[in-house]
């Protein structure tokens, strides 16, 4: 009985995940790959290349990653290195920049919706300094740059946070002597970031990107919130399936989006490998 | 010239105060050793030094050039860490060529240092490997070769044998010593280890509570200290400190007299710390002119010597003797300090 | 030849003067914290303006034409919401009973046995987040329909639960590891069953790191949209009946949703805030 013990104790979790996560992630592929009826076809694939949206879901879905991740890892690692170093008034700051881990996507939609619509704050502003004379469109239907641009804007806002607090904890690792010995070897702010700090980050740029694209493959409220159906993405095509009832395709949508982010993943595990030699004996 | 000047430092963090009014003169090519407990300040100092802290108040001159704000890497130092921060993303080679990378040193001429180091530190084979890969004493000499390469006019070291083994810091006590005396570069060597101190040190600073309490020859701070802490601190066993009464060139110490030289200061009447070392005190079995008697407490045979604890009325003292003394605890010795090995050290009331 | 060089005349205290660097940094933080902040302004600004404004072109970027509390009143009354309120409050309290339930326990394991198998264990549960929440739902929709749970609070919960039940476990183990072991085995040697050394001196002591765990578990579920959107229909969490009204409801209508799903934010991470950055060192606000 004793050597049984923490099997019996890690069960209920274990099986509760399998059978509420793995297996469900197993089963999206048998319900993308059947009919309805339960019979392996090809077809569900078919019908999501031939879907109306399809090609711009997946071409929208990728504008959007390829132009917020490194958007958002580029600030994220200022503000780590600003509240590293010793700011006065550090602790309100990472108040501040931490609140949206709490914000839902939703919420960040709404919020920038007051500033992005047409009668919007941002409109406002440009006009008042008389920078436009009328307004300018950005959530059009047919406005691409606008509706991206709006969308980039409130997921950045959204998730840096979360992207910021990963880098830190990679940051606190890092001991203060790596720096202060570059620091007296001749090594000016930028070389010691660039030489010392960059490499050190690897691995936990590594995890964090490989977090942050599987949640932005995911995009979802924020883009209804912003712009209706005006920006397919791969989510909002699978909601619109299932809420039509046709889970064979909302399926199809949903393994192609996770097939993506396990390429990324991969390709991020490769690319940004870490030789064995250098954090093992 | 690379002499270092510090003159009258301050530094204090919040409600502690690290350094008080620091003043202290490195001469070029003189190893200085801050020695101290932990707390003393002496990492603190070495940190102003380097730059890594700026001090609240006073000044730094490196060779004559005031460099309190100057960054730490135009000060024309070099410095070994306690734990070495090698760059582990680098390898060996890749790591002592950083610094003169980081100075835009020609390729060949980056080759041909670095191999000269790892030569004078001995790593030639190691250089292709990276940190993680090396053992302790290893990974020290990157660090070390890291920094002569550099051919700084001063180097600072920051308790740089203390993360190792107690042979192996006795092997590189001696390496570091030759090393840094052909190199002819000014040392500063922060340590709390005493024995490092007097081994290696042309002078040491003593320091305690952000204090300097004395900056001397190893020979001097162990035969002539002018505090009690230091005299406490310095040497092993730590040197016997006593309470006394001042007499006419004389100490009087539990009912008996013993002639000391120079007064020093103090008058005839006033109470007296004084100080004599263990191996500086004859003991015998017969009483004499002048002698001292003790009871036994505890013998310890240390190989090459008796350590005898003795209660010499209500004080105790330690006496180190030839091994062949016959003694057992409870014995009645007589104890004869030699001839002005006694010092005076203070008045009971200033410290303890 | 004791002591060190006398120098004549006071040493200057030395002027602290900022030096240029310093003031970019500053100037960035402050930036960056403009970016945050200001769309928070701008949401409550719109959501506190009287109806009227929202014909406004340009909008006063400034809260000149008085503030009401209109929108707010009507978003919060407005039917659906209170209850999708109340569904969601439900949701996250069983998100958070199921997640320390099942969560504990595991957490226990993995903090103070070792077993084969403990590292595949590990390693699955720190790479769970890359499955995408968007490919479970649809099979579990199926499943719940074919239960009869379609449309509950209830499967909303469970989706939930399986969401943050990784990340609770692998908090919880930090919390139980940072308990001595030798505080049970007192215990224990003093008469209890390990049980009872859990109950009554483990447990007490894991207070805080659990509450986080809470805290974390629901702040998830209560945010969480995609899963709360598939599963419901007329028993919605906020979210979802907030994604059902989007396209129908007039502008003011959503400031309101976008202030009260915001404000929150603050308070929760108000609370979280010696968990995020206990390792970092800083204390409070």
């Amino acid at each position: 009985m004793r050597p049984l013990v923490p099997y019996l104790l890690m069960a209920p979790a274990m099986l509760f995940l399998a059978y509420f996560l793995f297996w469900p992630a197993l089963g999206a592929f048998g319900v993308a790959f059947q009919t309805a009826q339960g019979e392996w076809t090809p077809a569900n694939i078919q019908a999501l290349v031939r879907d109306t949206d399809f090609g711009l879901a997946v071409r929208n879905t990728f504008l959007l990653l390829v132009i917020i991740i490194p958007l958002e890892f580029t600030i994220a690692l200022a503000m780590a290195v600003l509240a590293q170093s010793r700011l006065r008034g550090r602790g309100f700051f990472l108040y501040v920049w931490s609140f949206p881990l709490a914000v839902s996507d939703l919420a960040a939609g709404l919020v920038w919706l007051s500033i992005f619509t047409s009668h919007g704050y941002l409109n406002s502003a440009l006009q008042g300094a008389h920078v436009i004379q009328h307004p300018i469109g950005f959530l059009n239907y047919d406005n691409l740059p606008g509706l991206l641009l709006a969308v980039v804007a409130a997921e950045t806002w959204r998730s840096i946070s979360l992207v910021m607090v990963v880098i830190m904890s990679g940051i606190q690792v890092i001991p203060p002597e790596m720096e202060e010995a570059a620091a007296i070897l001749g090594a000016g702010a930028w070389n010691r970031f660039t030489k010392v700090t960059l490499p050190l980050l690897k691995p936990t740029l590594q995890v964090g990107l490989m977090l942050r694209t599987t949640t932005a493959f995911q995009v979802f409220a924020v883009v209804l919130a912003l712009t209706g159906s005006g920006l397919p993405v791969l989510a909002t095509r699978t909601e619109t399936w299932a809420y039509a009832h046709n889970y064979q395709m909302a399926a199809a949508y949903a393994v192609l989006l996770l097939m993506l982010s396990s390429v990324a993943t991969v390709a991020y595990l490769t690319f940004l490998r870490t030789p064995r030699e250098v954090f093992q004996r | 010239m690379a002499e270092i000047r510090i003159e009258q430092i301050s530094k204090r963090y919040t409600g502690v105060v690290a350094l008080d009014d620091v003043s202290l003169m490195v001469h070029d090519q003189e190893f200085m050793v801050l020695l101290g407990p932990s707390g003393c300040g002496k990492t603190t100092l070495l940190r102003l030094i380097a730059g890594f802290e700026q001090p609240d108040a006073g000044a730094i001159l490196i060779d004559g050039r005031d460099v309190t704000d100057v960054p730490p890497g135009r000060r024309g130092l070099a410095m070994v860490f306690q734990s070495y921060a090698l760059f582990p993303h680098l390898k060996v080679f890749d790591n002592i060529a950083f610094g003169l990378r980081m100075h835009h040193v020609g390729r060949d001429d980056v080759r041909r240092r670095v191999d000269g180091a790892a030569e004078l530190m001995q790593i030639t084979r190691l250089l292709d490997r990276f940190p993680m890969q090396l053992s302790g004493g290893q990974r020290q000499r990157v660090a070390v070769a890291r920094a002569l390469v550099m051919e700084p006019a001063v180097i600072l070291m920051d308790e740089p044998l203390s993360n190792l083994d107690a042979l192996l810091r006795l092997q590189m006590r001696a390496e570091l010593k030759r090393l840094l005396q052909e190199a002819r570069t000014t040392t500063v060597y922060v340590t709390h280890d005493q024995v490092e101190a007097l081994s290696m040190g042309d002078r040491t600073a003593v320091m305690r509570d952000g204090r300097i309490l004395q900056v001397d020859t190893p020979m001097m701070v162990y035969d002539h200290p002018g505090h009690v802490f230091v005299a406490q601190f310095i040497g092993t066993p730590p040197m016997n400190v006593l309470r006394g009464r001042m007499g006419d060139r004389a100490v009087e110490v539990e009912g008996h007299v013993l002639p000391v030289g120079i007064q020093d200061g103090f008058q005839p009447g006033e109470e007296v710390t004084f100080g004599v070392r263990a191996e500086n005190i004859a003991v015998s079995h017969e009483d004499g002119e002048g002698a001292l008697p003790a009871e036994v407490g505890v013998v310890e045979p240390l190989g090459s010597h008796l350590l005898l604890t003795l209660a010499l009325g209500g004080q105790w003292l330690k006496v180190a003797t030839r091994t062949d003394f016959a003694v057992k605890p409870h014995d009645q010795v007589w104890l004869r300090p030699e001839q002005g090995s006694i010092r005076l050290l203070g008045r009971p009331e200033e410290d303890g | 030849m004791s002591t060190a060089v006398a120098t004549h005349g006071a040493a200057a205290v030395r002027v602290r003067r900022v030096a240029p660097g310093r003031l970019l940094l500053y100037g960035c933080a402050v930036l960056i914290t403009l970016f945050m902040l200001t769309p928070v302004y701008l949401i409550a600004l719109a959501a506190f303006s009287p109806a009227q404004a929202i014909f406004d072109y340009p909008r006063a970027l400034l809260p000149t034409s008085g503030l009401s509390l209109d929108n707010v009143r009507f978003f919060l009354t407005f039917g659906g919401i209170l209850p999708a309120l109340r569904n969601s409050l439900v949701v996250g309290l069983l998100t958070v009973v199921f997640s320390l339930l099942l969560g504990c326990p595991a957490g226990y394991s993995l903090a103070r046995y070792w077993f084969r198998g403990k590292n595949v264990a590990q390693l699955l549960l720190v790479n769970v987040r890359a499955i995408p929440i968007v490919i479970i739902s649809i099979p579990l929709l199926v499943t719940f329909i074919e239960w009869g749970l379609y449309d509950t609070v209830l499967s909303v919960a469970l989706v939930h639960t399986a969401i943050t039940l990784p990340l609770t476990i692998l908090i919880t183990a930090s919390v139980f590891l940072r308990v001595p072991a030798e505080w049970e085995e007192a215990a224990m040697s003093l008469g209890t069953s390990r049980f009872g050394a859990v109950t009554r001196v483990v447990l007490p002591n894991s207070v805080p790191g659990l509450a986080a765990a809470a805290l974390f578990a629901f702040v998830t579920s209560w945010n969480e949209v995609f899963v709360a959107v598939i599963l419901t229909l007329r028993s919605p969490t906020l979210p979802a009946a907030m994604v059902q009204q989007l396209s129908d409801s007039p502008l003011t209508f959503r400031f309101a949703a976008g202030l009260c799903l915001t404000v929150p934010a603050f308070v929760f991470i108000f609370f979280m805030r010696p968990y995020l950055f206990n390792a970092f060192g800083v204390g409070g606000k």
